[in-house]
């Protein structure tokens, strides 16, 4: 299972993250996220979260007011990306402590990193939340033992 | 949470806070605008400066602004020293990725730096920005040994190593050379699969998928840890809670491992697989696919019904991937239904595909599971979701045959009335497929691609009405039928063109054999009369038709004169060109009406135009069919260099350098036979190994080369265990300070049963304990003996514990010794220990003695081989023995190899004479040795052998004098 790429979609259209797998120009991501954009949120709630997508397939999930879109490979297993995204929603909720839209936008940086530790060039590194949240956690450390260096 | 930086925080609000897009354009210009200043004047920009600017850069490009400046002091940022200024510099650098060619040694020295660091979240950073940027080679050659060394060192923590095993994946990727490069990384990273570690083990499992891609065969030790591994998830369903997803243990890791399998077993056959494992994941699947079916329908939260379903889905691929036996199909299939009315849509969804997957398979027995539930499917097709009933209608065509083609077809058509636009022609392109593949009934075809057309007309390529007319020209029996249902249809008050098209040139072709009960002058009629109100194209076909008519029907003459006259000065190019034309050719004296509209002569063209019409089925069906195919990777760059490993013999990599090193074979002698004879008539001046060599060039002139390739590849003690086990049926194998290897061997006529058992003799547990067979056996197509694991060790033991390993050797022809397999064995003790071994699985382990022969028996049977066989049946070596042994002690060890020993028959004191029966399940042959020690010098032995079968004399009498003169 590899991912190509993963976007987070707000439901007016803006992207609130986005973490690219395969080697694509700015011109083009501009085009597919257009695309998405169009296409995504007028999925009504009760259609399936898979949908053909050129020549690969999306998987989505909507949380709240967020669209959580994973491009994969046709022969890829379409749950088991559903529940990487699910976790990943998880691992967020935990780190930010009940995670909204707006705390992807203002502290992007987390939620950066959280997909990093979960996920290393579109394949699945770490499937255990605590082991993630363990890494959030050192990192929030780190940076909090900087700042009082800075004050002293 | 991290404390954040108040500046980014209130330019994020700004720009929320704008009202209007250009009041927002220029919070940003302006903001940029600064920011370029600070960077390009302010040279004592601190960290904590630098580290917010290029925040609030980054906001900007993810709001998809581009962005030229900025890269320098990403750099900087991730070049410093402090963590968090480190982490902003490579997520911007990882977001932008424009690395301009002047910044990148400086930004690869910074790499570098990180990953040999101490620091443990410097490592993780540097790597994971590695694999994000890496897309040549040049990152491949430049970093490769840097992370393998993070991956392999015992003191790199497991964080590190995931992140550096997805690296390495990520290098892989972009320079499938890397494996090449470095085969002997390969072990190391399949012991890591065994990693207490369920994350690592994660990691190391896609990696080892891509490596097995490039190299299956380096790999194959990978199959063992992974069943086992599952055994222990599904099976035992042992799990720490940490890694439990929802009450379901470790499920990534699960399908990771399912498809880790499916591309271990590449060709699609079990084959591969031995008795042992094949046993194993037998259980395996069982357990995972019905457990699944339960849980999915008892667990109350839908990621844990999502899960359970995943893991169903990728048990039932492998099961159909490695069985191709009905059972295993059909249980899946039976799961997959039940499923179909699942309330989960998703789950609805993807057992339809699943279902498409095994029905491609075109079992029987699979398909009449599908089809007695055929009903729901049908259900399906009213599903909610279009992506649903599309995949519905994929499934229905592929299970259909000649027995429900009619069902099938008349549900369908049923269907097109209620179904969506863009799905008609899909629907309709699909019955005319199925209609022409599998009717029966000529006239049924035509009646129901009639009714077709009738109903999808307006949405149907042309390829379908055109497939119809090139049927029914070349079937006389159904023209007929076909014009009636041209007349009926058009006299209905709608019609779509298509049809009319298909009337047009029916009736003009053959509207003759209905005159009876439609004349042409009605037939004539009915088309006049919708000649005014179709496209153009229709207009030309019906102006053809009319020419046909005019041809056959002279009453009709004078109107259809009239018609051509009129559509001359037609505004459409196309038409009034066809009138005139047709207009001339009509009016003229001579026959050229006659040659212009012949009878329309049958259409050569097999092969339906629609086929390319059928979209993803026909693409499914093909994937599926292939799977070695769908294996050999997505991307072009894994295919070449499938291709490329696959043109070698020795898919090893280390062999072509081995190879090199190896000594040159002898130099072919024109009297081999001879040759040898000669050499060891000089008695036995040669050293061991150039008389093997010498021997194995006797029969074939390369063989030596193979044997030294596999002698230099042997672990460098490996002789001494070898010959135990030629000499004795039970002892030690192989022993050192951390292990110890007991054997046991039972011979069973043309098996031989090994019983090996694995001591841990060191103070810490072993973990990652794999063995391997590989057989050499020069004919691979049809090889001298099948090896049969009957049992796979623990890849876990404890310190003073033991595990077992079984395999059979079943010898199906005779074979010489350095075809023997070789036995490799690999674990960690502390560091990673490898062992290579030969197995001494030697033809002498199915001799038996059989009954004691008489004195004149043995003769008469000696001469007769001599006489029947000649030389071919006779082998005869002179030995030098290392040291004096006396006949006692020699007899005894050739009773040991399973010859009887007689006594009484040769008059000599100090010849032995044996006789015994080999056993393979080609057949047996009698073996009859006479051993002759020279009084003079009792070290020098001669040995003869006479066996039933040409060639066999040889191996024997080389075994038993290799055993002589190092074995004892």
């Amino acid at each position: 299972m590899s991912i190509k790429y993963l976007i987070l979609l707000s439901k007016q259209g803006k992207v609130r993250l986005s973490k690219w797998y395969i080697p694509v120009s700015q011109k083009e991501k501009q085009r597919i996220i257009r695309e998405l954009t169009a296409m995504i949120p007028l999925r009504k709630p009760k259609m399936c979260n898979v949908i053909e997508y050129k020549d690969s397939k999306l998987v989505y999930r909507r949380y709240a007011s967020l669209f959580f879109i994973v491009s994969i490979n046709n022969e890829d297993n379409e749950l088991v990306t559903l529940d990487v995204v699910q976790r990943y929603v998880e691992i967020m909720d935990k780190a930010y402590g009940n995670v909204c839209e707006l705390d992807i936008i203002f502290n992007f940086q987390v939620a950066y990193h959280v997909i990093d530790e979960l996920i290393i060039d579109g394949v699945i590194q770490e499937s255990s939340t605590s082991e993630v949240l363990k890494r959030v956690a050192h990192q929030d450390q780190l940076e909090i033992g900087e700042d009082l260096e800075a004050v002293f | 949470m991290s404390p954040q930086m108040k500046g980014l925080v209130q330019f994020i609000t700004d720009i929320r806070n704008s009202k209007e897009q250009e009041q927002e354009d220029k919070r940003i210009q302006s903001e940029l605008t600064h920011i370029q200043k600070q960077f390009q004047t302010n040279q004592k920009l601190s960290g904590y400066h630098r580290k917010k600017y290029i925040c609030k850069l980054l906001f900007v490009y993810l709001m998809g602004h581009d962005l030229h400046f900025g890269f320098q002091e990403s750099i900087a940022l991730l070049s410093s020293s402090v963590y968090s200024e480190k982490f902003i510099g490579y997520l911007a650098m990882g977001l932008f990725i424009q690395i301009k060619p002047e910044l990148s040694t400086l930004l690869n020295q910074s790499i570098k730096n990180d990953i040999s660091s101490s620091n443990e979240d410097f490592n993780s950073l540097a790597l994971q920005f590695l694999s994000t940027i890496s897309d040549d080679e040049s990152y491949a050659l430049a970093f490769e040994e840097d992370v393998f060394l993070l991956l392999r060192s015992p003191t790199t923590s497991t964080l590190v190593q995931k992140k550096a095993a997805l690296t390495i994946l990520k290098l892989l990727k972009c320079d499938s050379n890397l494996i090449t490069r470095h085969p002997q990384w390969i072990p190391r990273i399949i012991t890591l699969l065994d990693s207490e570690d369920y994350g690592l083990s994660l990691s190391v499992s896609s990696l080892i998928e891509e490596i097995a891609k490039l190299d299956y065969e380096a790999c194959r030790s990978s199959i063992t840890i992974s069943i086992n591994r599952l055994y222990e998830l599904i099976v035992k369903e042992t799990c720490p809670e940490k890694y439990c997803y929802y009450g379901v243990p470790a499920p990534w890791l699960t399908v990771k491992l399912f498809s880790l399998l499916e591309t271990m077993i590449p060709d699609g056959s079990s084959i591969d697989i031995d008795s042992a494992n094949r046993a194993k994941i037998k259980i395996i699947l069982q357990k995972a696919i019905s457990g699944a079916v339960n849980n999915t329908k008892n667990s109350k939260s839908t990621e844990a019904k999502n899960t359970n379903s995943f893991i169903m889905f990728g048990a039932i691929s492998l099961a159909a991937h490695i069985d191709h036996s009905p059972d295993q199909s059909e249980q899946a299939a039976v799961a997959l239904c039940s499923l179909l009315d699942s309330t989960d849509i998703n789950t609805r969804y993807l057992s339809l595909g699943a279902l498409i997957k095994i029905a491609t398979r075109g079992d029987f027995s699979t398909l009449s599971v599908i089809k007695a539930r055929f009903d729901k499917v049908f259900n399906l097709l009213r599903d909610r979701d279009v992506s649903i009933r599309r995949r519905s209608l994929d499934l229905i065509y592929t299970c259909c045959d000649s027995l429900t083609v009619e069902n099938i077809c008349s549900e369908l058509l049923q269907y097109l009335n209620i179904a969506e636009f863009t799905m008609k022609s899909d629907v309709a392109v699909k019955v005319a497929v199925l209609a022409e593949k599998f009717a029966t009934d000529a006239a049924w075809y035509v009646t129901t691609i009639m009714k077709l057309l009738s109903l999808a007309g307006n949405y149907v390529e042309d390829e379908v009405w055109q497939r119809l007319i090139q049927i029914v020209v070349n079937n006389d029996s159904i023209q007929g039928i076909a014009c009636t249902l041209s007349v009926n249809y058009l006299r209905t008050e709608s019609y779509p063109e298509s049809l009319l098209k298909v009337s047009s040139f029916l009736l003009g072709e053959f509207g003759n054999q209905i005159v009876s009960s439609c004349s042409a002058g009605e037939q004539f009629q009915i088309l006049n009369g919708k000649y005014y109100v179709c496209s153009v194209r229709s207009r030309s076909m019906l102006l053809s038709c009319f020419l046909k008519f005019c041809n056959r029907y002279p009453d009709l003459r004078p109107s259809i004169l009239d018609l051509f006259e009129q559509e001359t000065n037609s505004i459409s190019s196309e038409i009034q060109q066809r009138a005139l034309e047709y207009l001339k050719v009509a009016i003229r004296e001579d026959n050229l009406m006659k040659i212009v509209v012949l009878d329309m002569p049958p259409f050569t063209s097999k092969i339906s135009p629609l086929i390319s019409r059928l979209g993803n089925v026909e693409e499914i069906q093909q994937s599926f069919k292939l799977p070695e195919l769908k294996s050999s990777g997505s991307t072009p760059s894994l295919l070449s260099a499938n291709h490329s490993s696959a043109s070698l013999p020795f898919t090893r990599p280390s062999s072509p350098v081995k190879k090199f090193i190896a000594p040159p074979p002898p130099p072919p002698s024109r009297h081999p036979r001879k040759a040898t004879m000669s050499s060891i008539n000089t008695l036995g001046s040669l050293t061991n190994e150039s008389r093997l060599s010498m021997t194995s060039s006797l029969h074939n002139p390369f063989d030596s080369e193979s044997t030294s390739i596999l002698s230099s590849n042997l672990s460098p003690n490996w002789k001494e265990g070898y010959y135990r086990m030629v000499h004795f049926d039970q002892g030690i194998f192989y022993e050192n300070s951390l292990i110890k290897i007991i054997y046991r061997i039972r011979r069973d006529k043309s098996t031989i049963h090994f019983h090996l058992t694995y001591v841990n003799k060191s103070p810490i547990s072993i973990s990652g304990l794999t063995s391997e067979l590989i057989s050499n056996c020069t004919d691979k197509q049809d090889p001298s003996y099948l090896i049969n694991i009957l049992q796979h060790p623990e890849s876990n033991v404890p310190e003073n514990q033991r595990t077992i390993h079984t395999f059979d050797i079943m010898v199906r022809s005779k074979y010489l010794d350095s075809e023997c397999p070789q036995y490799n064995l690999s674990f960690i003790s502390g560091g990673l220990t490898t062992l290579k071994l030969k197995l001494p699985a030697v033809l002498l382990k199915c001799l038996n003695a059989g009954a004691p022969l008489q004195k004149e028996l043995f003769f008469t049977r000696w001469d007769q081989i001599g006489s029947s066989l000649g030389s071919s049946g006779e082998h005869q070596v002179f030995i030098k023995l290392k040291k004096l042994r006396n006949k006692a002690v020699i007899a005894r060890t050739l009773s040991l190899c399973g010859l009887g020993v007689l006594e009484g028959v040769d008059p000599s004191e100090w010849n032995i004479v044996c006789a015994g029966i080999l056993t393979t399940l080609s057949g047996s042959s009698g073996c009859l040795a006479r051993l002759e020690i020279n009084p003079q010098d009792q070290s020098m032995v001669r040995i003869t052998m006479r066996c039933t079968q040409a060639g066999l004399a040889s191996i024997l009498v080389e075994s038993i004098g290799d055993l002589l003169i190092n074995g004892m």
